[in-house]
C-alpha cells in the first residue's frame, strides 16, 4: 500500500501551479470577471492542454488518469481559476461520451478543435439525474434545462436524457433557433451558467449509458468538484496564516492568540481529512474498485462542506477587510459556497450513502 | 498510489486470519475485572509471542520480528476483524518498549524487552502529575541519589493499569536546572514499599487509572534511561509513540459504525416507523459514515509514510483531533437512539448497549489524555502552520 503521488504526479502539480500563476493570476482573473469575459482562460487551458489531462491518448489527450486530474483540479482551486469549461467539457461531456464505444471518438470529430461540448444536465443535482424536463419525440428534443455549467459559449449540447434505468445521451449543436441559452447571473463570476430551452431541437442519440456507467460518470464528476474545493480550502488557509501573522492588534500579531491559532488548527484537520478522502476516491475510481463511486460521494459531500467551513473561518479571521470586494477572499469564498451545491449537494449524497447503508 | 496490499502483506495478512480463526475461538470470555482480565490475557499474549506475532515491528535483535508498520498494521486490522481481546500492554510494547529499544542500556534491553513481549512485565508511565498535566515540564516530582541509586518522592496520577503494572517509565526532577532541562527518564519496580497505588474512580464509577504517590521508592543505579537530566527527550520520544498510537487509531471505527447501523435497524421511531425511514437519522449516519471513512483513510496515509521511512505529515498530527470527537459523536448518536434506557446505570444495563455508554465516557478521557485537544491545536498551528507562540 502506497498513499503518496509518485514523481511524475508531482511534478505534473507543480508544472500546472506555476502555468496557473502566470497565465491566470489573481490580478487577471478579477480584469476577466469585470469584463465579464472569461475566454481568456478557455484559451489558456487549451494553451496548457490541460483539456486532455486525464484523457487517453489515443484519444488525443494527455494521458493520466483520476489521480492527475483531481491533483489538476486542486490547483485550479488553489488559484481559484475559472474552470467551468473543464468541468462541463473534459470532466462532464468528454466524461460521459468516454463510457460509450467510439463515444469519445465522434464527440471530437464533431467538436473539430474549435466547439465546446458541455454536459447539459442542471448544475445543481447530481449529474446521473439527467435532464429531467426534456422530451424526445421523432429525434427532436423539447423542454428546459435550468443552471447548465458553462452552456453560454457552448458549440455542442451533450444531453443525457432519463430512459429505463439508464441514460440516452443526445448531442445537440447551438446556435439554431431551436436551442435558446439564456445566461444566469452568479454570485461567483468565475463561473457561467444559463437555462437552455430546446424547441423541437434537433439531435442526434450517440448511444446509451446504464446505471452504473452514469454513476462511474458523475463520480468523476463529483471528485473534481471535491478536489477543486480542497484546493480553494488550502489556499484559505495559506492566506489566513499569512494575513494573521503580519496583522497586529494589541501589540502583537493577531495569530499569537490561541482562539485564532485553533481556529487554523480545526481548518487543517479539515483539509487533511478532505485530502484522504479526495485521493483515496481517485485512485479507486481509476482503478475500477468496487467503493470507488461511494468514496466519490463521501469526497463531494466531506471536501465541499470543509471547503465551506474553511470559508467561513477564514473571513473571521480576516476581519472585516476580509469581507469586501477588495479583497481576494471573497472570490475563493464565494466558490466554495458554489462548489458546495454544484452536481449534487452534500445531503442529496448522504441520501446516496444512507441508501447503500441500507438503514431500514 | 496504490492501496492494494503488496504480494507478500497479502500473503501476511492470509497467514495472520488463518491462524487468528483458529486460535481466538479457543478462548472463553474476557473477565469485567482488569486484573482477573490480565490473568486471562497472558497465555494469550504467550501464544503471540511463540508464534511470532508479538513486538511485530520490533528489531529482530530485540526479540521482534523486524515486520514493516504496514504489516504490524494488517496484524491490528485481523484482530480486530478476528475479535482477538484487547491488548492490555499498549504501555510496554507501544511505548516503553519503543523507547527503551532508542535510549536504553544494552543490559536494560536485554533484561526487560523479552519480557514486554511474552506478557510477563506489564508497563505504567508515571508521568502526569497533579500540577503537571498539559504543562509536563512542571512536575516536581524528586529523584535525589541515594548511593546505589535513587530515591524517589513525589506524586503521580491518571496513570492507567497502575494496579497491575510491574514497571513504570517514570519521569522525575533530578537537577536544579530550569523546567524540562532537570529531569531524568527512570524505569521503577513497582513491587515495592515506596510505591502506593490508590485507584482513582473515574466519572462513570470505575477505577481504571489511579493516583500514584511515591514515597521514599527506590530506583537502582543501572535503571536511568538515557542521559543524567535528559530526560525530557526521551519522553518527547514515547510521548511520540503514544501519538502515533492514537492516531493510527486504538478504536475501530468501522466496527463502531456497524453496529451502530445495527443498533438503527433494529430501532424503530416514536411514530413506529422504522427509524432508518427517518430523514435526520440517515443524514446523520451517514455523515458519521463519511468521517469514519476519511479517519481510516487517514490512519492509512500515517502508515504509508511511516512505512517509507518518512517523518509523519501533518496528516499525523490532524489525526488525533479528527478522531476523538467521531468517536464521541458516533457514541452519543447511538446512546440517542437508545434514549433514556441509554442513562441507566451501566450494570444494570444490556452489556451491547452498556457498551455504547461506556465509550462515550471513555473518548471523553481520550481526548484529555495523551495531549488535550487544546494542546494539539496549539501544536498544530505553531509546528506545522508556523503561528508564533503566545
Amino acid at each position: 500500500m502506497r498513499f503518496a503521488f509518485n514523481e511524475e504526479q508531482e511534478m505534473l502539480r507543480d508544472a500546472i501551479r506555476v502555468a496557473l500563476q502566470r497565465e491566470a493570476g489573481l490580478d487577471k482573473i478579477r480584469r476577466w470577471v469585470d469584463a465579464a469575459d472569461l475566454s481568456p482562460f478557455d484559451a489558456c487551458a487549451v494553451g496548457n492542454a490541460w483539456v486532455g489531462i486525464g484523457v487517453a491518448e489515443e484519444l488525443g489527450g494527455q494521458g493520466g488518469g483520476r489521480v492527475e486530474q483531481a491533483l489538476m483540479f486542486e490547483e485550479l482551486g488553489r488559484a481559484v481559476a475559472p474552470s467551468g469549461v473543464l468541468l462541463a467539457g473534459a470532466g462532464g461531456a468528454l466524461g460521459f461520451a468516454v463510457r460509450l464505444p467510439g463515444g469519445a471518438e465522434f464527440l471530437r470529430e464533431v467538436l473539430d478543435g474549435e466547439g465546446t461540448g458541455v454536459l447539459c444536465v442542471p448544475a445543481g443535482r447530481p449529474a446521473d439525474e439527467g435532464a429531467l424536463q426534456v422530451q424526445v419525440a421523432g429525434g427532436r428534443l423539447s423542454g428546459v434545462i435550468p443552471m447548465v455549467l458553462e452552456a453560454p459559449g457552448a458549440s455542442h449540447l451533450l444531453v443525457p436524457l432519463p430512459s429505463g434505468d439508464g441514460l440516452d445521451l443526445w448531442l445537440v449543436p447551438d446556435g439554431g433557433s431551436d436551442v435558446d441559452i439564456k445566461p444566469r447571473r452568479m454570485i461567483d463570476r468565475t463561473r457561467r451558467f444559463g437555462d437552455v430551452r430546446l424547441q423541437q431541437a434537433k439531435g442526434i442519440r450517440i448511444g446509451r449509458l446504464d446505471r452504473g456507467a452514469a454513476q462511474d460518470a458523475n463520480a468523476v464528476i463529483a471528485l473534481l468538484v471535491a478536489a477543486e474545493s480542497l484546493g480553494l480550502a488550502r489556499r484559505m488557509l495559506d492566506m489566513t496564516v499569512e494575513y494573521v501573522g503580519q496583522r497586529v492588534q494589541f501589540g502583537v500579531p493577531v495569530a499569537s492568540f490561541q482562539a485564532v491559532k485553533h481556529a487554523a488548527a480545526e481548518a487543517l484537520v479539515d483539509i487533511e481529512a478532505a485530502h484522504s478522502g479526495v485521493y483515496y476516491a481517485a485512485w479507486a475510481l481509476q482503478e475500477g474498485q468496487a467503493d470507488g463511486v461511494l468514496h466519490a460521494w463521501i469526497a463531494k459531500a466531506f471536501a465541499t462542506e470543509a471547503a465551506v467551513r474553511t470559508a467561513d473561518r477564514a473571513l473571521l479571521l480576516h476581519g472585516a477587510i476580509g469581507y469586501t470586494w477588495e479583497h481576494d477572499l471573497q472570490l475563493f469564498y464565494k466558490r466554495a459556497k458554489l462548489n458546495l451545491e454544484l452536481f449534487g449537494s452534500p445531503r442529496s449524497y448522504r441520501e446516496r450513502m444512507a441508501e447503500v447503508l441500507a438503514l431500514h | 498510489m496504490d492501496f492494494r496490499d503488496a504480494a507478500e502483506d497479502a500473503a501476511f495478512r492470509e497467514t495472520v486470519r488463518a491462524w487468528l480463526e483458529s486460535e481466538v475461538p479457543r478462548l472463553g470470555p474476557a473477565p469485567d475485572k482488569l486484573e482477573e482480565r490480565v490473568e486471562w490475557w497472558r497465555p494469550w499474549q504467550r501464544r503471540l509471542y511463540e508464534a511470532g506475532y508479538a513486538g511485530l515491528a520490533w528489531p529482530r535483535e530485540y526479540g521482534g520480528r523486524g515486520a514493516s508498520v504496514l504489516q504490524q498494521a494488517i496484524f491490528y486490522e485481523e484482530c480486530d476483524r478476528a475479535g482477538a481481546p484487547d491488548r492490555l500492554d499498549v504501555i510496554g510494547a507501544g511505548f516503553a518498549g519503543p523507547t527503551l529499544i532508542e535510549h536504553g542500556t544494552a543490559a536494560q534491553k536485554t533484561r526487560f524487552l523479552d519480557r514486554i513481549l511474552t506478557g510477563e512485565d506489564l508497563w505504567c508511565q508515571l508521568f502526569s502529575e497533579p500540577g503537571a498535566g498539559s504543562d509536563l515540564a512542571a512536575l516536581a516530582t524528586r529523584a535525589t541519589p541515594d548511593g546505589d541509586g535513587w530515591r524517589i518522592d513525589g506524586q503521580k496520577v491518571w496513570t492507567s493499569a497502575a494496579q497491575v503494572a510491574e514497571y513504570a517509565i517514570l519521569l522525575a526532577r533530578t537537577g536544579e536546572g530550569e523546567r524540562h532541562r532537570g529531569i531524568s527518564f527512570f524505569i521503577l519496580p513497582m513491587r515495592q514499599p515506596g510505591v502506593d497505588v490508590r485507584p482513582l474512580r473515574q466519572m462513570l464509577g470505575g477505577a481504571e487509572f489511579n493516583e500514584v504517590f511515591l514515597d521514599g521508592a527506590h530506583v537502582p543505579g543501572d535503571l536511568l534511561v538515557g542521559q543524567l537530566g535528559g530526560g525530557w527527550k526521551v519522553a518527547m520520544s514515547t510521548l511520540g509513540y503514544e501519538r502515533a498510537a492514537i492516531a493510527t487509531g486504538r478504536v475501530n471505527t468501522l466496527r463502531l459504525l456497524d453496529e451502530l447501523i445495527a443498533l438503527v435497524r433494529d430501532t424503530r421511531g416514536a411514530d413506529g416507523l422504522p427509524l432508518g425511514q427517518d430523514a435526520f437519522v440517515r443524514q446523520r449516519l451517514a455523515e458519521l459514515y463519511t468521517r469514519m471513512t476519511l479517519q481510516r483513510l487517514t490512519g492509512k496515509r500515517i502508515l504509508s509514510t511511516l512505512a517509507e521511512g518518512g517523518a509523519p505529515g501533518p496528516e499525523a498530527s490532524t489525526a488525533k483531533l479528527f478522531t476523538t470527537p467521531l468517536v464521541e459523536e458516533i457514541c452519543d448518536f447511538a446512546l440517542s437512539v437508545i434514549g433514556i434506557e441509554g442513562q441507566e446505570e451501566p450494570a444494570d444495563m444490556d452489556p451491547a448497549r452498556a457498551k455504547w455508554l461506556r465509550l462515550a465516557y471513555q473518548a471523553r478521557g481520550t481526548s484529555i489524555a495523551g495531549g488535550t485537544t487544546f494542546i494539539q491545536r496549539n501544536i498544530l498551528a505553531e509546528r506545522v502552520l508556523g503561528m508564533p507562540r503566545d
